[in-house]
């Protein structure tokens, strides 16, 4: 049989605690590992997101043909006046 | 003296790092970074058992909480028990991604660090801890990280009950019900049939 297992059949709840206590026991990671992802993300490079020029060709585009509808509205009205005239 | 001179000279402690660090300070990030990186390492190493999956995992936590700094409210938490949480919730995901792509049980292949490395003398010490784990990691998930957070980490059931959301007084019963479950499983996995001279108590 094998040996530590046999030990551990023979182990009750406070006999658990202790060998917990005895077997779990910090690991230290891969020292390359820990520096390379510290510089990985502190040196993240920072992402632009450009959304905000498309928006102002749409919102130029849109108040320029407000304005020409205006000004042709207004052409209108004052040439219907000078017919009735 | 100006005032961007003082702002590159400030000290980063323990009190300050977090508040810097979530007005974007990489500096102080980089200090909470390796406050915690051994411990959370450690976390996930014991709750997926292999050095790839902890250190892959360990990124993402802390990927994830650069990303999300700004969003984190101390209200007397400690800075460690969001990591732990994060850690926590990656781990599920990890679990349950492994479960649908059907791989090879993590209890068939437990992972025990350098252990080639030992002295024989140690060999059979690490045999027991295989057995260990691998009835931890046949515990359900809560239990694993109160049995982990409390030998691992030392930390008081109130600590615990801190990182896991709950009373101390829940966490007290959990401990108990987590002792016994693992105890159960130990006895499962070494002596199915031969449950009556397992781990029970004396």
């Amino acid at each position: 049989m094998n040996e530590p297992l046999s030990r551990l059949r023979n182990a009750n709840i406070g006999n658990l605690e202790t060998k917990l206590s005895q077997l779990i026991k910090p690991v230290m990671p891969d020292a390359d590992f820990v520096s390379s992802l510290k510089s990985k993300i502190t040196n993240a490079p920072t992402i632009f997101v450009e959304t905000t020029k498309k928006n102002t060709k749409l919102v130029k585009v849109g108040i320029g043909v407000l304005v020409s509808a205006i000004i042709v509205w207004v052409i209108k009205m004052i040439t219907s006046q000078h017919h009735e005239e | 003296m100006t005032e961007g001179t003082r702002l590159n000279i400030r000290e980063i402690t323990a009190e300050n790092a977090v508040e810097l660090a979530r007005t974007g300070d990489p500096d102080a990030f980089s200090y909470l970074y390796s406050q915690n990186v051994t411990r959370i390492y450690n976390y996930i190493f014991y709750r997926v058992g292999s050095e790839d999956d902890a250190e892959d995992i360990t990124s993402r936590v802390f990927y994830r909480a650069f990303g999300h700094i700004k969003n984190y409210q101390e209200k007397g938490i400690p800075f460690s028990a969001w990591l732990y949480r994060i850690a926590h919730n990656l781990i599920a995901n990890w679990h349950r991604d492994r479960q649908r792509k059907k791989e090879v049980s993590l209890d068939d292949q437990p992972e025990i660090p350098h252990r080639q490395d030992m002295p024989e003398t140690m060999v059979e010490k690490y045999q027991e801890m295989e057995l260990l784990l691998k009835g931890i990691r046949r515990i359900a998930p809560d239990r694993q990280q109160l049995i982990l957070l409390k030998y691992l980490e030392d930390l008081s059931n109130a600590e615990i009950a801190q990182i896991m959301g709950r009373t101390e007084g829940a966490i007290k019963s959990l401990y108990h019900r987590a002792l016994i479950a693992l105890k159960d499983e130990m006895i499962k996995i070494g002596y199915e049939t031969d449950k009556k001279r397992g781990l029970e108590d004396e």
